[in-house]
């Protein structure tokens, strides 16, 4: 399932938007997504100042946030808040790099 | 790039607006007023562990930057990269391709489709607690509040950005079908599996792999960026 998601995607977001979905590639060798060449002594060379930023890109990458807000046995009603269409929605907010 | 400065000079000099429609990236030592219950900046202590304390020193995105400045944190900023979204003007969606649906292109969708239209006729059909068309009032007014429709208008023609426009087309086709079908939650999955593509393989991570019989790095997609994912 994840595969026909991730073959969907690709196709509209990658392949039929005008192109502008990944960076320009350094010097016509290296990209954002080629993140494990990236990082090594040639990658870091090659990239121009690319290796710079993506470093504050993934550091900032942590996840989702769950949290139960009160701790022990409750009793009564309470209360769990949840953000119906979340990714899609928050996806829907972004736009492609310049 | 940017330098070291403090938090309400970054914010002033950026305003908003920019740092939500940017994928920024900060690195940051900050310190919350101690009236503040849950503050908003993750830190690491460990591999598997990540907590939210009043101060510390840590990596974070615009958006949870201008969070934090809400909550009246006090942030000195260590450096960290702007990369504004592309110029809405000079992108002009008048030949943009219009989204084909999968179950028109994708047999296993159609295999889906077919088996899901056999169903009805033997079991009786979950009555959904909304009708659809209360169900798709409720999440197009979401995507309205968003503000998308209001601040992506060009002075020719309203600008649709691919991620709006796919996620959208996602929405509508999914809302054809009732809720709990087959359909409606394969068409769900596929939004929702989105930014999970975005950050697939970033940190790592093992994974089982059956043919093997032992656990492997995940490996990256076409769909993966750090900026995104973010």
């Amino acid at each position: 399932m994840s595969s026909l998601a991730s073959s969907f995607l690709t196709k509209e977001l990658v392949n039929q938007g005008d192109g502008s979905y990944h960076p320009k590639t350094q010097n016509g060798l290296i990209s954002v997504k080629d993140l494990p060449k990236l990082m090594t002594p040639s990658g870091i060379e090659l990239s121009n100042d690319l290796h710079e930023y993506i470093d504050y890109f993934l550091g900032s990458y942590h996840g989702g946030r769950n949290e139960s807000y009160l701790y022990g046995v409750v009793k009564g009603e309470f209360y769990d808040y949840d953000l119906p269409g979340a990714y899609p929605t928050a996806m829907a907010m972004l736009d492609y790099p310049d | 790039m940017i330098g070291k400065m403090t938090g309400s000079d970054f914010l002033s000099k950026e305003g908003v607006n920019n740092l939500i429609s940017s994928y920024t990236a900060l690195k940051i030592q900050f310190e919350f007023p101690t009236s503040v219950r849950f503050p908003n900046l993750p830190v690491r202590l460990d591999f598997s562990s990540i907590i939210f304390p009043l101060t510390g020193e840590t990596f974070c995105t615009g958006h949870e930057f201008v969070l934090a400045m809400k909550l009246g944190c006090k942030i000195e900023i260590l450096g960290g990269v702007i990369i504004p979204f592309v110029e809405r003007t000079q992108k002009p969606q008048k030949n943009r391709k219009k989204i084909t649906m999968i179950e028109k292109r994708e047999p296993l969708i159609e295999e889906l489709h077919r088996k899901y239209l056999e169903s009805l006729k033997t079991i009786p059909e979950r009555t959904p607690k909304k009708s659809t068309s209360e169900n798709y009032l409720f999440l197009k007014k979401q995507l309205e509040n968003t503000g998308i429709d209001s601040s992506m208008k060009s002075e020719q023609e309203e600008y649709r950005t691919q991620f709006f426009t796919v996620v959208k087309s996602l929405l509508e086709e999914r809302l054809k079908y009732p809720k709990g079908s087959y359909m409606n939650l394969l068409y769900k999955f596929i939004a929702n599996a989105g930014i999970g593509q975005m950050a697939r393989g970033l940190n790592q991570k093992k994974r089982y792999d059956t043919q093997t019989n032992s656990t492997k790095v995940m490996p990256s997609g076409e769909l993966v960026s750090p900026l995104y994912a973010g």
